[in-house]
Parts: C-alpha cells; sequence; structure tokens
C-alpha cells in the first residue's frame, strides 16, 4: 500500500521533466524521423514523399550535398588529433594542479574559463591568432617559417582542435582531478613500501583507477567530435577542399542556406546513430569495474 | 513534511498552467493593428529606418509599423528562412537580393508588387523603367523593388600610388601585375586584399565583378551556367595569378587596407562612412574595377550591383496589404530617397540620380559617392533564378576553391564548373 503511494507521488515529482522532454525533445525527434523521409524546402507549403533517397544522397553525396563518407573522415581526423591530446592534456593538468599547495582553485577555475566562454567569441579571437597575418605567424616569422593554419586542407582540421582542446581541456582536467582525488592514498603508499617507482605507480595505480572520468571524457569528446560546428562555421566554412565539412555544419548548411529541412534531417538521424553506436563501442572497449 | 510534499507536487503543475493560461490571455487581447517590418542590419541603415518609421507611425495611428533590424546571422537569406519556416516572418523586408527575391517568389512567399495599384507610376516616377526589368521574374511579376544599387569600384591606396610615381590608378590586369614586385611583402602587404573566402555570396565581390568588367554579362541564363566564355576564363585568369603568386592572400587575414596593408581592394560604398570615421585623413583613389588588356580606352567599364531590395510578404492580411503598399510608395518618395543617400551614402536605385537636382546636394558633398552614382547604371545585379545560392555554392566548390589553390587549370575549372551547375539546375527542372 505504501509502495504504491510512493510510486504515485514519484510519478507525480517526474512529470513535469516527462512532458518538458516529450514537449522539447520527443516530438521534435519524432518529427525529424518523419521529415527525414521527405523532400521539403523549409519555407515550401508542400512537401514530397521519397522515400529513401535522402538516405542515398547522403551517401553518394550531390553537388549541393557532402557525402557522409567525407564528413566521417573529417571527423575521425579531428578525432585522432583532438583525443589523444585533450586526454593526456587533462589528465597531465589534473596531476600538475594537484600538487599545487596555494590557490588551487585560482588556477582551476582559470583553466575552467575556457569551457564557459562563448564559442562565438574565442573562435573570433583564435582566427586573429590563426590569420595568415596573425599571432602565431608573427612570432614564427622571426624564424622564417609560416603556416598556413586555416587554408592549407591538412591544417584546417588540426587547427581546429587546437581551439577545441584549449576549450576542454580544463573541464575534463577537473573531472580526472576527482578521479585523482577517490584514490586512497595508501594504495600509493603500500606499492611505495614495496618498493614500486613513480613510473610504475602511475601506470600501474593510477591510470587503471582513473577508468571512469576517462570514460566520461571519452564520451564527452566523442559528442563534441560530432557537435562540432561554431569554430567550422566561423573561421573554415567547412573547407579548405571540404577537410573540414563535419556534421553540423552539413547540417546547418541543408536547413538554412538552401533550405532543404528533410535532406538536413536524414543527415541528422545519420549523425546521431553513428555519434551514439560509437560512444557505445567506446564504453564497451574503455569501460571497466573497478574497486578502490 | 507530507504536506510540503503535496504542495510540492500540485504547485508546480498548477503554476506551469496557470503561467501558460495568462500568457494565452495576453496573446487573445486585441492589438491595434500592426506591419512587421525588418531592415538589414546596418547602423546607417538603421538610422533611416528609424526615422521614417517614426514618421509613419505619427502619421498613421490606425496602423502601425514595428521595424526591427534582421536579427544577426550568417546572412540575412538564413535568418529569413527560419523566420518563415518558424511562422515568425515580417509582412515587409528588405535586404533582399533579386536571386533570392525568386527563391521566396517559387514557394508563393512574396506578393507580386507589380498587381498592386499605382506601381507603374512609382517605377516611372523613380526613373527606373529599365532598371526594373532586371528584377522581372521568369513568370514575368516584379516581387521586389531594388532599393539602392551598390555599383562595385576597386579603390587605391592614394599614398601608395604616389610612392609608385601613378597619378592614376592601374586600368589593365597587366599595368596592376606589374606593379606587384614593388607592393607586395610576403604575407604583410598584397597587391590586393581579397581573402579567399568560401561564402556562396563572395563571388559576388571577386568572379563577377571581374568578370562583369571583362564583358561578361551573365552568370546564369535561360536555365544554364554562362560563364563558360571569354570573359568567364580572361576574369578566373586574372584571380588565379593573385593568389597563385601571393599577390591576395588565400585565408583570413587581421590587415586592413586603410593601414597599407595593402595597393587595392573591391568596395561598396558602405565603407566610406567607416573610413571617414575611424580613418580620417587616409587618402583613397576610386576607380571601376581593372579590366583585360587590350580593352577598349573609352568603352563602359560593367561591374557587379550588390543591390537589395524591399519584398512584401504573403503572410500580410488581405485588408492590411493596402497599408503596407502605401508605406512602400512613400519608402520611396524623392524626400525619402535624399535622406537615404544623405544618411547611408548607397545610391537609390534611381535613372536620375545624377541629373535630378535634388541628390545635387549629396553627391557635391562627398565626391567619392558621385563615383558610385556614376556606376549605377553599369551594374549588373544577380541573375532572377530562384537557385542563385546553390549555384553560386557549386561554383565555389566545383571551380573557384580548385582555382584559387591552383588544384585546377582555369579552363578546367570553368568546365567543370559549368558542368556541375548545369547538372544540378536540370535536376530541379
Amino acid at each position: 500500500m505504501r509502495s504504491k503511494k510512493i510510486v504515485k507521488w514519484g510519478i507525480l515529482f517526474v512529470l513535469p521533466y516527462l512532458v518538458w522532454s516529450t514537449i522539447f525533445w520527443g516530438i521534435p525527434f519524432g518529427w525529424s524521423f518523419i521529415l527525414s523521409f521527405f523532400k521539403w524546402s523549409v519555407i515550401s507549403p508542400t512537401h514530397s514523399f521519397v522515400l529513401l533517397e535522402n538516405f542515398i544522397t547522403l551517401i553518394y553525396g550531390s553537388p549541393i550535398a557532402v557525402s557522409l563518407f567525407v564528413m566521417l573522415r573529417n571527423t575521425l581526423y579531428f578525432m585522432a588529433v583532438f583525443i589523444p591530446i585533450v586526454v593526456f592534456g587533462s589528465i597531465t593538468f589534473a596531476l600538475l594542479v594537484s600538487r599545487i599547495k596555494r590557490f588551487k582553485s585560482i588556477f582551476i577555475i582559470g583553466f575552467l574559463m575556457s569551457y564557459f566562454c562563448p564559442g562565438v567569441g574565442y573562435t573570433l579571437i583564435f582566427g586573429e591568432f590563426f590569420a595568415e597575418d596573425g599571432l602565431f605567424n608573427n612570432l614564427l616569422m622571426n624564424m622564417g617559417i609560416h603556416i598556413p593554419w586555416l587554408s592549407d586542407y591538412r591544417l584546417a582540421m588540426v587547427s581546429v582542435a587546437i581551439i577545441v582542446i584549449w576549450k576542454c581541456i580544463g573541464y575534463y582536467g577537473l573531472l580526472f582531478m576527482a578521479g585523482l582525488q577517490a584514490i586512497p592514498p595508501a594504495m600509493h603508499e603500500a606499492a611505495r613500501i614495496d618498493g614500486a617507482g613513480a613510473w610504475t605507480r602511475f601506470w600501474k595505480i593510477t591510470v587503471p583507477l582513473l577508468n571512469a572520468p576517462l570514460v566520461i571524457t571519452l564520451t564527452l569528446s566523442t559528442g563534441m567530435s560530432f557537435a562540432l560546428f561554431t569554430e567550422i562555421f566561423m573561421l573554415t566554412g567547412g573547407g579548405p577542399q571540404k577537410w573540414s565539412h563535419t556534421f553540423m555544419y552539413e547540417i546547418y548548411t541543408q536547413i538554412w542556406t538552401y533550405g532543404n529541412a528533410g535532406y538536413g534531417s536524414a543527415v541528422a538521424l545519420v549523425t546521431g546513430f553513428i555519434g551514439f553506436g560509437l560512444i557505445l563501442l567506446i564504453r564497451k572497449l574503455v569501460e571497466r569495474e573497478v574497486y578502490t | 513534511m507530507k504536506n510540503r510534499y503535496r504542495m510540492l507536487a500540485f504547485g508546480i503543475p498548477v503554476l506551469l498552467i496557470l503561467s501558460i493560461l495568462s500568457s494565452a490571455l495576453v496573446i487573445g487581447r486585441e492589438k491595434p493593428a500592426e506591419l512587421v517590418f525588418w531592415t538589414a542590419p546596418n547602423k546607417f541603415q538603421n538610422r533611416y529606418n528609424k526615422e521614417i518609421v517614426d514618421t509613419w507611425n505619427r502619421e498613421n495611428p490606425d496602423i502601425k509599423i514595428k521595424w526591427t533590424p534582421i536579427p544577426q546571422g550568417e546572412s540575412s537569406e538564413e535568418v529569413i528562412f527560419a523566420a518563415i519556416a518558424s511562422g515568425t516572418a515580417p509582412n515587409l523586408l528588405t535586404n533582399v537580393f533579386s536571386g533570392f527575391a525568386e527563391t521566396l517568389a517559387k514557394d508563393k512567399v512574396l506578393i507580386p508588387l507589380d498587381t498592386l495599384p499605382g506601381f507603374e507610376e512609382l517605377i516611372k516616377e523613380r526613373d527606373m523603367v529599365d532598371i526594373i526589368e532586371y528584377y522581372r521574374s521568369p513568370d514575368g511579376h516584379i516581387y521586389v523593388i531594388p532599393i539602392y544599387t551598390n555599383a562595385m569600384l576597386w579603390r587605391y591606396n592614394k599614398e601608395l600610388l604616389d610612392e609608385l610615381g601613378l597619378d592614376k590608378p592601374p586600368r589593365t590586369y597587366d599595368e596592376l601585375l606589374s606593379l606587384a614586385d614593388k607592393v607586395v611583402v610576403p604575407h604583410k602587404r598584397w597587391l590586393v586584399l581579397r581573402p579567399y573566402a568560401s561564402g556562396w555570396w563572395e563571388r559576388w565581390f571577386d568572379f563577377m565583378t571581374i568578370y562583369y568588367a571583362a564583358g561578361g554579362k551573365h552568370f546564369l541564363k535561360d536555365g544554364k551556367a554562362a560563364f563558360n566564355n571569354d570573359a568567364g576564363i580572361t576574369a578566373a585568369k586574372f584571380w588565379q595569378t593573385l593568389y597563385k603568386n601571393g599577390y591576395a592572400p588565400p585565408g583570413i587575414v587581421k590587415a586592413r587596407f586603410e593601414t597599407g596593408n595593402a595597393l587595392c581592394h573591391e568596395m561598396g560604398p558602405w565603407l566610406i562612412p567607416d573610413t571617414a570615421k575611424y580613418f580620417p585623413g587616409f587618402e583613397y583613389v576610386l576607380s571601376p574595377p581593372p579590366v583585360p588588356d587590350g580593352y577598349p580606352e573609352n568603352s563602359p567599364i560593367y561591374t557587379f550591383s550588390d543591390s537589395k531590395g524591399i519584398v512584401l510578404l504573403a503572410n500580410t492580411p488581405e485588408e492590411m496589404i493596402p497599408k503596407a503598399w502605401k508605406f512602400v510608395k512613400e519608402r520611396f518618395s524623392l524626400a525619402n530617397d535624399v535622406k537615404w543617400f544623405e544618411i547611408t551614402g548607397m545610391p537609390p536605385s534611381r535613372g536620375d540620380l545624377l541629373a535630378n537636382p535634388a541628390f545635387a546636394n549629396v553627391l557635391s558633398k562627398q565626391p567619392e559617392i558621385r563615383e558610385f552614382a556614376r556606376g549605377v547604371p553599369y551594374a549588373l545585379p544577380p541573375p532572377m533564378n530562384p537557385y542563385v545560392i546553390e549555384t553560386q555554392k557549386i561554383f565555389t566548390d566545383v571551380c573557384w576553391e580548385p582555382l584559387v589553390y591552383g588544384r585546377k587549370t582555369v579552363e578546367q575549372a570553368i568546365k567543370d564548373g559549368e558542368i556541375a551547375i548545369n547538372e544540378f539546375l536540370a535536376s530541379q527542372g
């Protein structure tokens, strides 16, 4: 009797969230799913059912649509640069900050600020840095070096990755710091007594016990890679030669530049499935039960 | 404790319902008739539009104009798409170029203005009988009336010209390119400050300006690509020479023309007030775009027209259309055109700009503006085709970018661009 009552109250409390999610998440998702089978211009009152045509176009591309494989290649290229550096960088950041005795919170807040900075603002500033005659090239000029940060197809995505690494390193570092603090000091102490050196302790104790923040970081950074937009929108426009054309940029371009809401929805659906699948795969490969 | 939970559980939904109901009541309350008017988000145009809307609202209390600049976005076209899709589009809209008007007209979003009473008189009064023909839709109607015609010119740094011993800007490609050795400092100073950018509209200011100056007449014609000709290839070769040799920057730069980082660049009249404000004393010389070697001395030089107009959207209630049209006609009065020209510096799209004494004062005060006014008869707007955005993006991807980065020969790039655009246009039916 009592448990039934609790369930009733629980449902009542959860109801506002359910209503909210249905209106602002469930209905748009369902609508997007339906739209992906239609050819529809956002400003047109009519739309035609095209079955799988949008998905076929996505695979092969068209004069105004970038193919799935190009976007996947670009995203994987970005991930290959971004994820290793951001993970190792944020672990290093966490290890360094955890050794600081005074004003630790100032360092943490300082690094964390980048994560909460508006994307448009910091991208504009990085645009100045990466310009042909920007800060980085002016510094390199003294050594006789000029780097086409955004105008070389091999480098554009690397430049974008540098910006996103700067953005995320503080936040991910904080997650690793929390992980470090959860490791009982006695474990390190016992290993030290047994003769383990700093390097061995790091690889055999610290790294395995950081599995939880590692999984969170990998999940977040994979999600971030599939949601890459502001930096591309403002700096590269998907170029040069489509090497920085991402899924989000394609969705935006299709819907709001060309008005192809049906096709844009198909891209959004496929992006969601690939991103979600990759996150599941990463979790399966990396996630471990860890007991301290 | 139990009571507190109960209060919370019932209180939150009740508050939600009450707030929704109160919003509905506010929305349902009768308001005075109102026309929503969106204009280009430009500080000078804002000043002008605020003045004319304030005057209208004072004189027409029965129907108010609610004016706002177009919300910020990558381009006005994208914001307008979003507004129409979400049902928040205005009734009257400016900053619409010819091709975009055709895109909107294709989906029945616009009211044909030539069906409204007094249209012919308005066009005759403004001496724009010839100009308006550029804006006639393939269905025979006029959906957009151009407000201004910005004939794109090239501007040269006077100090650099003096240093080079030139008393006037170079006229031809050869004359300009021969100055490169004396002007260009790698990655610091360029011959032409025109950084490559991939936005679809950017081609108006690089390829098309030079293409029209080289004798090209159409980018698209009769539903097909029309740039694979001598003028197109000559213009594209000129640009490839600039980028290949580092005479123009291949990517974004923070350099400004006014700080002496280039000999020249393309320019619209909207830059005049900014230069005067932020770089007082900076001297420059305006000139038509450079032309191919051997281009006849006395032949007129055509250029691209960055021209935007006003449209009336079909979401306007039937009974409010006459009032909206009255506002449009008033907006195009001679007095308002003079005011527009004074405030924005952008030449109104009128055939009598140089002949009508009403504009003499503005033209005599600012000699730079006179140069732009002179270019009005030779300025060609984008084509009346609903796929201008798509075709210019295809041109950028298939032709222009490979050409800028030297991955294709000019002939190949132009040919590929033509094929891709024709295939796309054919697929649209």
